[in-house]
């Protein structure tokens, strides 16, 4: 600046001005590049490590075991999952709120063998042809197409869910736990395994929709189908499993052939049936297959006479437990039933049909007949009841295989739904269903679903008045009080 | 003390301050000068940090405001053209926020602020709304706004424009008081309030130092010429034509004729008016002109200001 | 920093404008929650979800006034001709718009304690939107800031933020729209379809990187991550440094 003087006229630039605007923009350019690249920095690298799930039941992180499983596969497995849709943003009051987040963490958590991704087939029509090449897995938007060597098993996220049958009844779907990790991790674990097998759900016997158990059993890889009853009834040569769930009436005579067939060719199936109030049901031609497999299910109600076991006051619901060859198929060794029939032993000659006791009564318990006019009858002693027996045939390589219930508490949309996919009852049938199919020789994963989180708050306090007082405080008094001050005091300090 | 070196402000093409240079002692009241736009606020908002200059220095009391801005700017309270009054605060509420931006100490602030309100005369005013002020107590504000933390050196720009005469005279007051035990920079195009308070003046005319002097230095500086008042009774033209004969009187001209009292300016030329003035009396007595008045002109800062600016 | 700060956030109570965006505020909180409150299920995470959205109301009406009010005033040359950095200034301002936020946000504290009394959940997602609040707001709030520094009118600078914020709530729409009329456009000039929709994608992805509402969108349910808070923090410190550029602007340029 000392020979400002001499070079005054000769400079008409204005040197200083020109460097303190390129410090302004140099140091704001410097800010945002550093800004920018920290962020993106920071969330690539640390990013996973500095996100922590606070919530309760750790609604949006994958558990241990799916972890585990996941790090189980081969280091080079590359599984996409495929959002049907635009990545939802407004999570808010949407079942999207435990499905995103979830999904996120697998893709953190997974060490680059499982990606996430969102792309709308409206948008993007091709994506459906790229996951979908021969066209045969009918994927739709809003979707979740878990992807793997050219496989796909779609996820609906309205399957994710379990709901309330009694609600459900109504139309209103109020869910009960949330099983997105279970479909998700059950999903990954099937297409990297290879397993598949295809069950038949007879249909046509006044059965309940079977609903719950089909989503069950297609988080197992199964593929599911109705097979109504009919007189050209038959079972399909790809059927791994048959499920005769909760009949309310008997099989018919063509059915009893077709079953007795399925049976000598070493076909595998589960029975359920309980007792319900219509006292004349009896099934003798099921009976009938049944003994083929040394198994009865007598046409009498289990009444629990321990009161440790009993559930109610009849006796009717009742607490049953599984036998010693049955311990791994649950953690919990005590089951509810209600309204269950006694399975038994029949007198069945040959010696290589081998049965087996799976779930018990106490040793108090006895079987009793309700006739029309609701009145009990004593039948037997009191003893142990067995409410759900296996059977098989001994030296054959490929035998027949069944389980038979005489509840319909480990099958039944109402209780499934009821009691959802963590209940005790229902991880036992899980593994009666990979025991019998020998699903446990590809992938043994058991995921656990969660519970939602429940923000209802006492209905007792929920009265009108209450919410009106509410309405009156928070959205009249306060604010109204607050505009009076702003008056008061504008007009204090105008005259000032 | 301000030691301001060859500054230089562009704006764009338009050089606003062209390489001005002056310096401020302490204790000193310096007039700036000069008409619109002759770059006096840019200027004074350079000396106080506000704008950055293109070229030149500004020290205040040897801190450069470039490079030392917070202490240089500690040592300067500045009333801007525009006083910077938050009208929806009281003057206290204000002041104790001057006082917070310019860190006052807590323990100092209380004594400081009564002294001050009682300097500028707003003590009755202290717990009014700056908005409801008039415009004289508001310029009152600004400059006990100016004063907080004792700067030593105070920068006024046009602190009396828009006053009344009342109000103007108790600022001069105020501004002569303050004068004691600060420097003070007043810019004005007001000449007469340059005249009224200030020891030197600076006078400025498109970005450019036309002059500095005292105000009396100045005047001498300008009197090659010196100039009478004369007034008196008669015939005007007679009177004119008889004192232009008067030797030494280069001009005379008639200002003002009111009924049969003439008013004229004679410029007289040489150095001697004192002799002329004898001449010219003798010369009216001797017609029966009756002089009415008879002064000498100093010459007014509004003629220094023309004869240096070439207006 | 802090003799603005002071300035800043009392002016808000010496003027009605602090008291309507609290009575603003708890209106609509308020209507929330009792709307939540009769359907007998109460979370506070929704709730502060939903108030989110009133960003792009609130945010303008408290930052309107912070710089285009001084410069409209003159007001302004106090900031420049004391010994104070434009920093702090900006700084001071920006925490006062922010504490006025928190004085708003205590009707959502009294929601909680309500929720609690009556048995209700207050859960880890409802601080966690809490949180994410905060961090948003401050977000906003440096937006808001830097709008009112740009121009001396504060309808103006009222507008520039609320079409600001505006945007980035509807980020995520722009940011597919944009994307997929490029890769339209890329496929009309014969790009191949997996490449158009890679480019598309890639500049919906782009995009949806800047979106802070996304980005924090877990918090609600528990999950925090420190991530999305450092991204909130550090572009509302780009947009507070801008202000402070522009704010120093004026010693140096023509203007």
């Amino acid at each position: 600046m000392s020979n400002a003087k001499n070079n005054k006229k000769s400079e008409p630039k204005d040197k200083r001005k020109q460097s303190l605007k390129l410090y302004s923009i140099g140091t704001i350019i410097i800010l945002v590049v550093i800004v920018l690249v920290s962020n993106i920095l920071f969330e690539k690298v640390l990013g996973k490590h500095m996100s922590f799930d606070f919530s309760l039941s750790n609604q949006n992180s994958i558990s241990q075991e799916s972890i585990d499983f996941i790090k189980g596969l081969p280091d080079d497995t590359k599984i996409r999952i495929v959002g049907l849709m635009d990545r939802p943003t407004s999570l808010n009051n949407n079942p999207m709120r435990y499905i995103v987040p979830l999904l996120d963490d697998y893709a953190n958590k997974s060490g680059g063998k499982i990606t996430v991704e969102y792309v709308n087939p409206e948008t993007y029509p091709s994506i459906l042809k790229e996951l979908d090449r021969e066209n045969v897995y009918d994927l739709k938007k809003d979707q979740f197409a878990v992807y793997y060597q050219g496989k796909v098993i779609a996820v609906e996220p309205y399957d994710c869910f379990t709901y309330d049958s009694t609600y459900a009844q109504q139309g209103y779907m109020f869910p009960t736990a949330n099983a997105v990790e279970y479909s998700f991790t059950n999903a990954i674990a099937n297409i990297t395994s290879g397993f598949t097998a295809k069950a038949y759900f007879v249909t046509g016997l006044q059965c309940d929709e079977s609903t719950q158990l089909k989503h069950i059993m297609s988080s197992l890889g199964f593929e599911t189908a109705d097979l109504a009853v009919s007189d050209s009834f038959a079972i399909p040569d790809d059927c791994d499993l048959l499920i005769i769930n909760n009949p309310q009436t008997d099989i018919s005579e063509k059915v009893k052939t077709v079953m007795s067939d399925y049976i000598n060719n070493g076909g595998d199936f589960i029975v359920a049936v309980n007792f319900y109030n219509n006292v004349g049901e009896s099934y003798p031609k099921l009976n009938a297959v049944l003994n083929m497999m040394n198994l009865n299910i007598d046409n009498y109600v289990i009444r629990e006479n321990d009161a440790t076991y009993a559930l109610d006051q009849t006796g009717f619901a009742a607490l049953i437990t599984r036998t010693d060859n049955y311990t791994l198929f649950s953690s919990s060794s005590q089951f509810r039933s209600s309204y269950s029939r006694p399975v038994r032993a029949y007198d069945n000659p040959y010696s290589y049909i081998k049965t087996d006791a799976v779930l018990t009564t106490s040793s108090t318990a006895t079987a009793v007949q309700i006739d029309e006019n609701n009145n009990v009858h004593e039948f037997e002693n009191a003893k142990t009841y067995n409410v759900a027996m296996y059977a098989t045939y001994e030296g054959m390589s490929d035998p027949p295989c069944c389980y038979v219930f005489g509840t319909s508490d480990f099958t039944s949309d109402s209780y499934i739904s009821s009691y959802g996919y963590n209940d005790a009852n229902v991880q036992f049938i899980r593994n009666c269903i990979r025991d019998i199919t020998g699903l446990n020789d590809y992938n043994n994963v058991q995921i656990q679903s969660k519970p939602l989180d429940d923000y209802s708050i006492d209905s007792t306090k929920v009265t009108s008045s209450n919410a009106s007082v509410m309405t009156i405080v928070f959205m009249v008094v306060v604010p109204l009080a607050l505009v009076v001050v702003a008056a008061v005091v504008y007009n204090k300090r105008k005259n000032l | 003390m301000i030691e301001i070196n060859n500054l230089v402000k562009h704006y764009g093409d338009k050089k606003a301050v062209n390489g001005i240079s002056f310096t401020v002692q302490d204790d000193e009241v310096l007039g700036f000068l000069g008409p619109n736009g002759a770059g006096k606020s840019t200027t004074m908002n350079i000396i106080t940090g506000y704008l950055s200059s293109t070229s030149g220095t500004v020290k205040v009391n040897g801190h450069d405001i470039l490079e030392e801005p917070e202490l240089a700017k500690k040592d300067i309270g500045y009333l801007p053209e525009l006083p910077p009054l938050y009208l929806d605060m009281t003057v206290l509420e204000y002041l104790n926020f001057i006082c917070d931006l310019k860190q006052v100490k807590k323990s100092e602030r209380k004594e400081q602020l009564a002294k001050i309100i009682a300097m500028v005369k707003i003590v009755d005013v202290a717990d009014r709304l700056i908005g409801n002020l008039s415009k004289g107590y508001k310029q009152r504000v600004g400059i006990a706004q100016a004063l907080v933390g004792n700067p030593s050196i105070l920068i006024l720009d046009e602190p009396t424009v828009g006053l009344d005469p009342n109000q103007i005279i108790e600022i001069r007051k105020l501004i002569r008081t303050l004068a004691k035990d600060h420097s003070v920079i007043i810019s004005s195009h007001i000449l007469s309030e340059i005249q009224a308070v200030c020891d030197r003046v600076v006078i400025i005319n498109k970005g450019k130092v036309a002059a500095i002097d005292t105000i009396t230095d100045l005047s001498k500086r300008l009197s090659g010429t010196s100039k009478l008042l004369l007034s008196f009774k008669g015939d005007a033209k007679a009177c004119v034509n008889a004192v232009r004969a008067v030797p030494g009187v280069s001009d005379c001209k008639i200002r003002i004729s009111d009924n049969d009292i003439h008013e004229a300016e004679v410029t007289v030329s040489g150095s001697s008016a004192t002799d002329i003035r004898t001449s010219i009396f003798f010369t009216m007595s001797k017609n029966n002109w009756p002089i009415m008045e008879f002064r000498s002109l100093d010459p007014t800062l509004e003629e220094i200001f023309l004869s240096i600016t070439g207006a | 920093m802090l003799a603005v700060f002071k300035r800043e956030f009392l002016s808000y109570f010496r003027s009605p404008v602090g008291y309507v965006a609290i009575a603003l505020f708890s209106f609509l909180s308020g209507y929330i929650f009792i709307n939540n409150f009769t359907t007998g299920s109460v979370n506070i995470a929704s709730e502060v979800i939903s108030l989110r959205s009133f960003f792009v109301v609130i945010v303008p009406i408290i930052t309107m006034g912070l710089f285009a009010e001084d410069k409209k005033r003159g007001t302004e040359i106090l900031y420049y001709t004391t010994p104070i950095d434009l920093f702090a200034v900006v700084m001071g301002k920006f925490l006062a718009a922010f504490a006025l936020y928190g004085i708003m946000f205590v009707n959502v504290f009294i929601h909680m304690i309500v929720t609690k009394a009556c048995n209700g959940i207050v859960d880890i997602g409802a601080w966690g939107s809490v949180i994410v609040f905060f961090f948003l707001a401050a977000l906003f709030i440096s937006i808001g800031i830097l709008a009112s520094a740009i121009t001396d009118s504060q309808i103006i600078s009222a507008i520039f933020c609320f079409i600001m914020i505006l945007v980035i709530q509807l980020l995520s729409t722009i940011s597919s729209l944009i994307g997929s009329t490029i890769g339209a456009f890329l496929s009309v000039l014969g790009v191949k379809a997996e490449t158009s929709n890679a480019v598309g994608e890639a500049i919906i992805n782009g995009i949806n990187w800047l979106d802070p509402f996304t980005k924090t969108a877990d918090f609600r349910y528990g999950v925090f991550s420190v991530a999305p808070l450092i991204f909130c923090i550090s572009f509302a410190i780009v947009f507070l440094f801008l202000t402070f550029r522009i704010l120093e602007k004026k010693r140096w340029s023509n203007g």
